[in-house]
Formats: C-alpha cells, structure tokens, sequence
C-alpha cells in the first residue's frame, strides 16, 4: 500500500514538473501566464 | 503450451528492451554519431514490434500470465502484478510498436536528435504502451497510463519554440493529468471495496454483489478517466489542439473494454443499460468528427478530427458489447490505425517540402509529390473502407454485429461519419494535388491567417532554411545543420519520408487479403470466468476457451459488404468533389453557417475543455448511476 502512494507520489512529480517545463516556455515565448490569452489555437 | 519456457523471458523483454534502448539513447547517444544514433533507435522499436508478434502469435489458444518476481498468487489471492496476455492485448501493443517504428523510420535526419531525446522519449512511449495492453493489474495500468501521456505531452511539446503545439500541449497536458487523476480515484475506490489490485480478482470479488454507491462512482471515475484520453466527446477538446499522437486514443479505448469486461461485467444488473452509455457517446463522437473534419482547412487538424471520428466507430462497436461487434472494432483498429498513420506522414512530408500545412496555402502546390499525393488519396480510400484491406473487412463485422443486435441505422451513421470524414481529406487532396477549389476559403468569419500559430511556425521553418538561427532557443548548430540539409533536399523527398506510409498501407492490403482473419479476431475475446481461472486458478491444467463466435460468411453477405464498402468510397469522392465544385458555394456557405456554433464551441482556451470535462464526467455519473442499478 505504501508502495503505491510511493509511486503515485513519483508519477505526480513527473507531470507536475513538465506542465511547469510548459508554463515557462508559454511566458518564454507569450509573454503572459494568461491561458485565455494565448490565442494561437483558435479554429 | 509447450512454448511457455521459451517465450515467458519474451514478455518482460517486450517492455525492458525499448526502456534499455531509451536509456542507452538518453545517456550515450553524445558517443554516437547521428546515423548510429537513429540506426540504434529504430532498431530497438522493431525489435519490440517483434517480440510482441511473437507474443500475439503464442497467447492465440489460450492467454499467457506472466507473474512478476515469481510472486504467485497464494490460495485464491492475487499477491503480485501480472500480465495477463491475450492476442488482442498483443496485437494492439504490436501496433505501437509498428507505429513507432514507422514514426523513427520517418524521422531520419529530419528530426533534429542531438542528445538523443526525441528517440529517448518516442522509446519510452512505446515501452508504456506495451506495459498498458499487456498488463493485468491495476495500479500497473494507470502507472503506464500516465507515463504514456508524460511521454505524449513532451513529444508534442517539443518544438516549444513555436507558438501552436505549445499551447495544444497544454491544453493535453492540462486534460489529460485531470484524466488521470480520475484514474486514480477510481483505482483508490475499487482497492477500498476489494482490497485487491488485480483485476481478475477484483472481477471475482465483485461478481454477482450488487453495484452500490461506490462502485458506481468508481466505474463513472475509470470509465471518465479513460474517455478522457480516449477523446470522446465531449472530452475531445484536446485532440485537435495536440495534433493526433496516434495510438493512444485506441489504446486506451480496448484497455476501457478490458477493465469493463474483467472488473465490472460480474455485477448484478446485466450489460443492457451500460451499453446504451457507450453507444451514445460513440455516436456523437463519430458525427461531431466528421463534421468538424470537413471544416478544416488545417490539415493536421483535420486529421485529427477524422481520428475522433473513427474513434467513435470503434466505440460503437464495442458499445455493442458482442464478440462479433469487438472483433470488427479490433480489426477497424488495426486497418485504420495504419492508414491514418500513413495520412499524418503524408502530411509531414507536405510540410517539410513546401513549409505549409494550409489546404488554402498548398492549392496546386503538389506537383512533384506524387507518391506522397498517391498515398494520402489511398489512405483516405481506405478510411472509406476500400474493399481488400483489413478495414473493410472489420466494417462487414461491425455491421453484422448491429444487425445481430437489433440496431440496422447504425450502419446508417457509421457510413454518414466514414463518408465525411474520408470525403475531407481527399478534398484537401483534390485541392493540393489537382489544383481545383477555391482559392479563398468559403467560410465568411476567417481571414487568411486562420491559424496564426502555424503560419508561423511555417515561417520559422523557411527561415531556418535560409541558414539563420531561428529565435526559438535550440541549440543553433543542430538547426543550421537542419537547414542546411532541407534546402539541400527541396527538390527530392527523402525515401524514409515516403517508404514508411507507403508499407503501412501495404501491410494493411496484406492483413486485408489473410483469409480467416475475421474468425481470429472473433475468437480473440475469452470470457471472464476463463480469464479469472487462468490467473488465480492452477496454470498446468488445461483451460476452458470462450465458445467459438460464429462469424456470417456466407458470399452473400460478403458481396453486399463489398458493395457497401465501395458505395462508401464513392459517396466520398462526391463529397469531396461538391466540396470543390465552383457551383456549389451557396450550399458550402449555408452549410458552413450551419454548424458555425459547433466550430466556435472549440475555442482551444483549457478552461472551456476543463469545464466540458467536469460537465462530462457528471453526466457519466449519472448515467453510470442509472446503468448500474
């Protein structure tokens, strides 16, 4: 049991720091931390 | 039987063998030099391939258990993690290793792989996709699960220097860590009711008990987890916006079937009402994807809608909840998976030579591609289910299947869906290749600059090429290289770009023309109590297979079946070519302000998705509520 929460915790970390990885490239290149703002997706 | 011996180090290897050739990319690849370095990676991803064939070759009779560190189960309970592998579960890991394969093959020297990452992490997303079809405990499953998106949102974030996959990666990311997080929830109620993680036993602890508040919550909570992924609507939103990463989605569609059909089917209640649930979803999702097809004029997310489409097919097939409507989804899978993967090279090859990926921008554009424009038209085709490949055969069964269960107007909307969707693309050919359409697009509400975001990644793409260093932040040595190879090759494809979709379609002829393949997929669906015997049960003696589907194979069905097929076929040349045709623009216009509202409701901004997925996932509750008791 506690083997699972071990590796939920890894998991959790794993994607936590690539959305951060994400969010600083989005202000490297938009400029803003605003989703509603990025407009490039639009259709 | 008597292969057991030989073929169970197979199955470990099947997962350790691309993971060793990501860490042998990730760590060494600065030793090698750059042909070494893709040699090695694609090398490993065919090996992988054909570890699991072998592997879908040996479980055919019977399904192989495979227990990790030798803990077997003691009594009747499970203590270790298993795999448990059927021929459908190696056949779809199969295909991600063919896929994979495919995608390596292509990127030759087009992909920039300094430090070896790309080639790392496309590795890793195969190896957590062979983990995720072949294994039969929970905890594992929503590991790998989430590992294949991890990898999913880094690949498709990679080109961070360009404004569009960006944010589309994001908006997966965001969606899909949410999806997951619903996984896990789920997976956390069913250990609370069963106190086990396996799923064969927590499919017996839970046959015949009645389904209470929690395990309808936590069927609602897995079931919305892996539609999700899955991109059903209405939890798509992320689809276009992430450009179609292509196994996934059906990955996650037959491990939603294999956790419906191993933990929940032993519930008192029946199968009826649940399976009304997935029905409804499929259809809505084929039509919403085929329409949103025709609207694009982008062709990778055009594409990426045709995907959501045919997912919706497949989900009606299995909503069908039949051996026979499985087996055609399965084989609907394999055919389609193919071609559409042909169809997104295709269109990477149109990008790398003419630096644009605007059906608008590309009008006339396409002399000199020939075989590439050869093989999106014969993708499309056979998305329309062109009669010998293995598509047309899985659309005979799932036909079948719905007349056998009573629903005949289903063929109506799984054809309306097919006929859109191939329609679009082949469109978007007529208009690339043959120069017929307008130049102007028929919607009244855009400019030219319809998707700001991939003009200008084109832009950036020929500034490259020019020799200058892009404002984008790799590292510029790679780049220039970059460059200066693709202008040095403007004039001629490279065959890596063009050989790969051209042999994914021709495995898919090949399966097609395999007499018997329709009673292998029907007989590739064993029924719970076997699967649970054979994981809990004693493993030397002999266990007993499902009864055989009996598969309708009389000519006459299968004659209509052709002609249904090619009369698909040609309702999608016709549509494509009134989609064309300079006299049918009122009609274009009226149909383009029709289905206007739709097009605004993908707006591409993460909290709209977020909230449809809330939205969707308690509309899932209470309909799982509702089927359940």
């Amino acid at each position: 049991m506690q083997a699972l929460a071990l590796t939920d915790v890894v998991v959790g970390a794993a994607v936590t720091a690539l959305l951060l990885a994400l969010a600083v490239q989005v202000h490297k290149r938009a400029g803003t931390l605003d989703p509603d703002e990025l407009g490039a997706t639009r259709n | 039987m008597d292969l057991v011996g030989s073929t169970s180090a197979i199955i470990p290897a099947s997962v350790a063998v691309p993971l060793g050739g990501a860490a042998l990319m990730a760590g060494f690849s600065w030793l090698l030099p750059r042909w070494a370095r893709d040699l090695i990676a694609i090398a490993v991803a065919l090996a992988t391939t054909t570890l699991t064939l072998i592997l879908m070759a040996s479980s055919a009779s019977r399904p192989m258990i495979y227990w990790f560190s030798g803990w077997r189960p003691a009594g009747d309970m499970a203590i270790g993690i298993d795999y448990a592998i059927g021929p459908l579960g190696a056949g779809m890991a199969s295909l991600a290793g063919l896929l994979a394969s495919a995608a390596l093959i292509y990127c030759w020297r087009y992909f920039d792989s300094a430090r070896g990452r790309h080639h790392a992490l496309v590795l890793i997303f195969l190896a957590a996709s062979v983990d995720f079809c072949l294994t039969g405990d929970l905890f594992n499953l929503f590991v790998a699960f989430e590992l294949v998106a991890v990898t999913a949102f880094a690949l498709t974030g990679y080109n961070a220097g360009h404004p569009a996959p960006l944010q589309g990666a994001i908006n997966f990311a965001v969606t899909n860590s949410l999806g997951g997080m619903c996984v896990l929830m789920g997976v956390g109620f069913l250990y609370a009711r069963t106190g086990s993680l396996n799923l064969a036993q927590i499919g017996q602890t839970l046959t015949g008990r009645h389904a209470d508040g929690l395990i309808v919550v936590a069927f609602a909570l897995l079931t919305g987890g892996f539609l999700i992924k899955a991109a059903v609507v209405p939890f798509h939103f992320w689809l276009p916006d992430a450009y179609g990463s292509a196994p996934i989605p059906v990955c996650v569609l037959f491990a939603v079937i294999r956790v419906w059909d191993t933990v929940f089917s032993g519930l008192a209640g029946g199968s009826g009402p649940e399976k009304t649930v997935l029905l409804g979803f499929g259809i809505l999702t084929a039509v919403v994807g085929a329409v949103m097809a025709l609207a694009q004029i982008q062709l990778k997310r055009m594409l990426a809608f045709v995907t959501m489409s045919h997912l919706g097919i497949y989900l009606i097939g299995v909503g069908l909840l039949t051996p026979l409507g499985l087996a055609g989804a399965s084989l609907l899978v394999i055919g389609d998976g193919l071609a559409k993967s042909a169809l997104f090279l295709g269109v990477g090859v149109l990008q790398h030579q003419r630096a644009s990926v605007s059906e608008i921008k590309l009008r006339g554009r396409g002399r000199g591609l020939a075989v590439t424009g050869f093989t999106i038209v014969l993708g499309a085709l056979v998305l329309a289910d062109l009669p010998p490949f293995v598509s047309s055969v899985g659309h005979a069964l799932l036909v079948a299947a719905a007349d056998q269960a009573g629903l005949p107007w289903i063929e109506i909307v799984i054809a309306l869906s097919v006929i859109l969707s191939s329609g679009a693309v082949l469109r978007a050919a007529g208009r690339i290749w043959l120069g017929w359409g307008d130049s102007e697009s028929s919607r009244p509400d855009t400019g030219t600059a319809d998707d700001p975001g991939e003009e200008a990644e084109d832009r950036s793409d020929t500034a490259d090429a020019d020799g200058k260093l892009g404002a984008n932040g790799l590292t510029g040595v790679d780049r220039d290289q970059d460059g200066r190879e693709r202008s040095g090759r403007l004039r001629r494809v490279p065959l890596t770009m063009v050989l790969p979709p051209l042999a994914l379609l021709a495995i898919g002829l090949g399966l097609g023309l395999t007499s018997g393949i329709e009673e292998h997929a029907a007989a590739a669906f064993s029924d719970r109590a076997a699967y649970a015997a054979a994981v809990l049960g004693t493993h030397g003696g002999s266990i007993p297979t499902g009864g055989r589907v009996v598969v309708p194979a009389s000519p006459a069905a299968s004659a209509g079946g052709v002609l249904t097929d090619l009369g698909q076929v040609l309702a999608a040349l016709c549509v494509a070519g009134i989609a064309l045709d300079r006299r049918a623009v009122a009609l274009r216009r009226a149909l383009a302000a029709g289905t206007g509202w739709l097009r605004r409701l993908h707006s591409g901004l993460v909290g709209d998705q977020v909230t449809w997925l809330a939205a969707g996932l308690a509309l899932l509750a209470a309909l799982s509520e509702a089927a359940l008791h």
